[in-house]
């Protein structure tokens, strides 16, 4: 017998998924020079291989935490509120996942990134591609490492998706 | 008469051949050869029973899967441009395993082994070439083999999601009750009705129990058994007999973790002529809005005066030591009423009556 449907998880990752897409195409292509087709397939595999790390860790890791931790995490899954929570406090815990998570997917994108490149040996950053069409060619940013475009892609996703759980709750009435 | 039986000879001689026709492969290294033989161990497995009946079918299904895929290696199946090769491919093998092999079809882990099964055979479908041997395919490709894992991987991922959501409300059954329209992760089935909590299913029983423990007592057993430390021993004992055996809340199994999560406490107040005695029992864990949810069952207990009381109000204040005999006939024959040292208690002779209130829910707020 089931009583929930997973349904808004499927549309709230998807559209995650989607964002975090378009922002790492453009910042692989302003940035690192790749080209159009490898920095989709880049953003592509790094932010779906992403999801699944998290998953996988979820999956892992929820069986061995404490009753009081679950009950959290089961207010969260469930209510989309922190557990006994005084108003205007804010929820450390809450806090720190968000940091983990933050930090954490910066990791595994660029962890994912460094092997895909080795297996493939088809990502070589620093090619401009667009100078052979006579354009002038200048990136947003000077600083232009890997990292730090995982790192700005990863921000500016999180700010995206912050938003739009925020218009989520906003009462329209 | 002859020509009648050569007729019918005739016939089932060509109908024969048609289906050895049919059903005859072209050369013997072919799909067909496969399909026979599965059809072939079938009828044999029908012939015998035991553990050689289970290996020649297990065999026939190797054989029936076999040809089913060199089958639709030679003739795809495509809708539109997506190839349903693999996952019908997939979805046979899932039938042998969970269904023959394990003997339960319908688990939900079915939905999670589909999308790997899937890209199993994808990935051995790129890294073989058409004589069977091994190769590594070209980059393209291996950039797409890379997406294709991680979509199916996903996939997977959400229905173990499903799963453990479903796992999470088999232990705390009371959250179903809950309004899940903030929830960024999951959502209520509409149509299912909400079950009763079980904190209020056990409520009642406790109620039942009460009741038929304070009906009808005298007035000192009573009291004896609402004095605070006593009264939540008992009531406690009873709770705790009744909130894990709770038959009403099925399908969902009663030794769940939420047990412990019910504060369960009880509150008398002496009234004029008796008590009021709450039941009250409080949902600490997890819920949807700020308040606290507790069920209340409010009993008043009182003095009953009735007729049979009289004949031993009048020789307790006239011969003070017939009380002493005449009380103990009654059945209720409890220790408190031979450490009791008053000598006149007219009181401790009239029965007890209980009334109790149907059960409410309160949501308190913080």
């Amino acid at each position: 017998m089931f009583y929930l449907i997973i349904l808004p998880v499927i549309i709230w990752q998807s559209l995650y998924l989607i964002i975090a897409m378009a922002w790492d195409t453009f910042l692989f292509y302003q940035q690192l020079r790749v080209g159009r087709k490898i920095a989709i397939e880049y953003a592509r595999t790094l932010n779906l291989f992403n999801i699944v790390t998290w998953w996988m860790l979820f999956f892992i890791i929820r069986p061995l935490i404490s009753q009081l931790r679950e009950l959290k995490l089961i207010n969260l899954l469930f209510f989309s509120r922190p557990f006994d929570q005084e108003s205007g406090s804010l929820d450390m815990d809450l806090f720190w996942l968000f940091v983990i998570v933050s930090v954490g997917t910066v990791t595994i994108k660029f962890t994912m990134m460094r092997t895909l490149q080795t297996l493939l040996q088809n990502f070589s950053p620093g090619i401009p591609n667009i100078i052979k069409k006579g354009m002038e060619y200048k990136p947003i940013f000077t600083f232009t490492g890997e990292l730090f475009t995982i790192f700005l892609s990863t921000l500016l996703t999180n700010m995206s998706i912050g938003i739009l759980i925020f218009l989520r709750f906003l009462p329209f009435s | 008469m002859q020509t009648i039986t050569d007729f019918l000879r005739k016939k089932s001689l060509d109908s024969w051949k048609g289906l050895e026709k049919s059903i005859k492969p072209p050369i013997i290294f072919s799909y067909q050869t496969l399909i026979l033989l599965s059809i072939y161990s079938l009828l044999l497995g029908l012939l015998t029973t035991g553990f050689t009946n289970r290996a020649i079918i297990a065999c026939g299904w190797m054989f029936f899967l076999l040809g089913t895929a060199w089958s639709l290696n030679e003739k795809p199946i495509r809708i539109g441009s997506f190839l349903l090769n693999f996952w019908i491919m997939a979805v046979l093998i899932c039938i042998f395993v969970f269904g023959y092999i394990l003997e339960d079809l319908f688990q939900p882990e079915l939905w999670v082994t589909l999308p790997l099964v899937v890209m199993l055979i994808m990935t051995i479908n790129e890294f073989t070439n058409p004589k069977l041997q091994f190769q590594i395919p070209n980059v393209v490709i291996c950039q797409k083999l890379f997406t294709q894992l991680a979509i199916h991987l996903l996939i997977s991922c959400w229905m173990q999601f499903f799963i453990v959501v479903n796992d999470i409300i088999e232990s705390y059954p009371v959250l179903v009750r809950e309004d899940f329209g903030n929830s960024v992760f999951v959502n209520k089935l509409p149509f299912l009705p909400a079950p009763k909590s079980r904190g209020e299913v056990a409520l009642e029983s406790v109620v039942t129990v009460v009741k038929e423990r304070l009906d009808n007592q005298s007035w000192q057993t009573i009291e004896s058994l609402l004095e605070p430390t006593n009264r939540e021993q008992w009531i406690g004992e009873i709770w705790q007999r009744f909130l894990p055996a709770n038959p009403n809340t099925l399908p969902i199994n009663s030794n769940t973790k939420e047990n412990s999560l019910w504060e369960f406490t009880t509150s008398a107040i002496p009234e004029n002529n008796g008590y009021l005695l709450a039941l009250i029992t409080e949902w600490q864990g997890p819920r949807a809005g700020a308040g606290k949810v507790s069920f209340v069952s409010n009993c008043e207990i009182r003095r009953a005066i009735e007729p049979f009381t009289e004949p031993f109000r009048k020789p307790s204040t006239e011969l003070p030591i017939e009380p002493f005999v005449e009380p103990f006939i009654e059945p209720f024959v409890e220790p408190f009423m031979n450490n009791s040292t008053n000598s006149v208690v007219p009181e401790g002779t009239s029965p007890s009556k209980i009334e109790c209130l149907s059960i409410e829910e309160v949501r308190r707020n913080l």
